[in-house]
């Protein structure tokens, strides 16, 4: 196994081009992980909203800028194929003793939206509920928080509001859903003085998509009733799951990041592995014009360059696998209490793996060539 | 089947644009199983010739012939390379992190030849070179006459036809030398190999059938 022993010549710089590699690896691994699992997430989004179509005021960047009327909700009822019509606010506030703030939902109570939310624990919210709220399980878990026990809300911490019950969020899977707070609409318009922002016209009451073909089947017939909504509300933009999630950009946004980091990995890996490799065959000038002469070819001297680069990435593949999982485990726990969903199944050992062979084999390329173009005379001759 | 193992016809070659004249018209021919001696001082070309004639080099113009074939024509070179011809520096050039046995099963690696066949090769010829007890040696572990001799079986395990010395005895003592020599002719008298040896030292010329003289780039008597 030529490759192996030459890369064992020269021990530390051959640990030196792994560890870089494998750190390439390990940061592919992570952001791969990471993005896989918010994709993930999105994917869950799409199947529990397939049959709902999402109301939004033109012009409007962000659901928080936009704003519906009641009297915008009762005419996208009347629109055919529209079942019923939830209305949806936001809030993000800070709550006394707690350093991230809460996103509350406010939804009617009774409502569809509302009723998709499983209770753990206490009741939902009914009509009339000033001051109470729901809370995420997982809220709960990390904050210690229990029936009864009051959420001081606001800037100066002034409005108390007690837990009546705390929730499992329709989409399984989906951390911060399960981090988030929900108050009545009732409580929100009237406390606040705020308006819902968002209406959502289902056009089946808690319809669920249980696979990709189902839901393009339904984002096939809300894009049917999408018309006759914008036609009954002129003000406001009619979009499906789908199409509101692509609305952040977000799909794009993930992809462009995956590649942008792989990329700049794998540069500075693929330099990594091209100056280990560019500095061995210096090395070993004498040797490869001794090959030359002996009768190797210039594609075996090819096949051995390249074989020392490949075993570099396999190594570094092998060692950087599990230091993604560190760097995975260390963001969970260390830096987003649990919030954050990784994604790892076996693609990704494959992606990553072929990550690490991309990177062996480019990174080894001008040093190959190199090594293999060099005339035996000038090899043999060189000091 | 050419009695000829080697014609060189009319070689020129120049370095640098043509500011460097190596070799300005030489003309040899080499009797197979023939031992030549190549002579000259410094820098009048021996090398340049040894390296046309090994299909290291190509001529800027001229012909080399091994058994009667062009080398020009040669489609595949490395074979010809690594089957007919077996090279000695004046170095060793044995690779530091392989044993001496795989030092000397190199060059057959590319004719596909199994590891076990490879190493029954190498270490039968390290045996006839007095090396049986260093088989599994690397080369640091041997002296610099052993690597020399290893050198030589490397030259000998694919039992080219001819075998080209760049100043064998160069770098080696005395003693040394005479036992590289002596292996030299064992593989001319037993194997039939046809040998050229570039050399200063005239008591190596003087064991040649025959001596030819390189000066300027042109070769004398």
């Amino acid at each position: 196994m030529l490759p192996l022993r030459n890369l064992m010549r020269r021990k530390l710089r051959s640990l030196f081009c792994l560890t870089q590699i494998a750190v390439a690896i390990a940061a592919f691994v992570a952001i791969v992980g990471v993005t896989a699992g918010l994709r993930a997430q999105f994917y869950s989004l799409s199947q529990v909203f397939a049959y709902d179509i999402m109301v939004q005021a033109r012009g409007a960047s962000s659901p928080m800028f936009s704003r519906v009327t009641p009297e915008e909700v009762a005419a996208i009822a009347q629109v055919e194929g529209v079942k019923a019509v939830s209305q949806m606010g936001f809030y993000v506030t800070l709550a006394k003793g707690r350093p991230q703030p809460i996103t509350f939902l406010a939804l009617e109570p009774g409502g569809d939206l509302l009723t998709r939310y499983r209770i753990l624990k206490g009741r939902s919210l009914q009509p009339g509920d000033g001051h109470k709220v729901l809370i995420g399980k997982l809220m709960a878990e990390q904050d210690g928080l229990e029936l009864g026990d009051q959420l001081v809300l606001g800037y100066d911490g002034d409005q108390a509001c007690e837990i009546v019950g705390i929730f499992e969020p329709p989409v399984e899977g989906v951390a911060f859903l399960a981090g988030q707070a929900i108050m009545s609409m009732e409580h929100y318009e009237g406390f606040y003085n705020l308006k819902p922002q968002l209406a959502v016209a289902h056009t089946e009451l808690g319809g669920r998509a249980s696979s990709p073909a189902e839901v393009k089947r339904a984002h096939a017939r809300c894009k049917e009733v999408i018309p006759g909504i914008e036609a009954a509300v002129p003000r406001q933009r009619a979009r499906t799951i789908l199409e509101f999630l692509d609305s952040f950009k977000q799909a794009e946004t993930i992809d462009s990041f995956i590649w942008a980091i792989s990329l700049l990995a794998a540069l500075v890996s693929g330099i990594g592995v091209a100056n280990t490799m560019l500095m061995s065959v210096f090395d070993r000038t004498r040797e490869i014009g001794l090959l030359r002469a002996i009768g190797w070819s210039r594609l075996r001297i090819v096949g051995m360059i390249q074989g020392e680069g490949i075993l570099l990435a396999v190594g570094g593949g092998l060692l950087g696998l599990p230091l993604g999982y560190l760097l995975i485990f260390l963001s969970r726990f260390l830096i987003q209490h649990g919030w954050l969903q990784v994604s790892l199944d076996p693609v990704l050992y494959l992606m990553a793996f072929g990550f690490a062979l991309f990177v062996g084999v480019a990174g080894s390329i001008y040093p190959a060539i190199r090594a293999a173009l060099l005339p035996p005379t000038e090899a043999l001759r060189y000091e | 089947m050419s009695d000829v193992a080697i014609r060189g016809v009319d070689l020129v070659k120049h370095y640098e644009h043509g500011l460097v004249k190596a070799l300005r018209g030489v003309s040899l021919s080499v009797a197979a199983g023939e031992r030549i001696a190549i002579t000259g001082p410094s820098g009048s070309g021996k090398t340049t010739l040894l390296h046309l004639i090994g299909a290291l080099d190509v001529p800027t113009s001229g012909r080399v012939e091994i058994f009667g074939e062009d080398v020009a024509a040669v489609r595949d070179v490395n074979h010809l390379r690594g089957r007919t011809l077996g090279f000695v520096f004046q170095l060793h050039h044995l690779i530091p992190n392989l044993r001496l046995w795989e030092n000397v099963a190199l060059p057959a690696h590319p004719l596909g030849i199994s590891r076990r066949e490879r190493r029954a090769r190498a270490v039968a010829l390290l045996e006839a070179v007095g090396l049986g007890a260093r088989v599994d040696f690397l080369p640091v572990k041997c002296s610099g006459g052993e690597r020399q001799r290893a050198a030589v079986a490397r030259a000998l395990v694919n039992e080219p036809r001819i075998l080209l010395a760049d100043e064998p005895t160069g770098s080696v003592d005395r003693a040394t030398g005479e036992s590289i020599l002596k292996l030299f002719e064992w593989a001319t008298e037993e194997r039939g190999v046809t040998s050229i040896t570039i050399t200063h030292n005239p008591e190596v010329a003087q064991r040649a059938d025959r001596t030819l003289e390189i000066v300027d780039g042109l070769l004398r008597g």
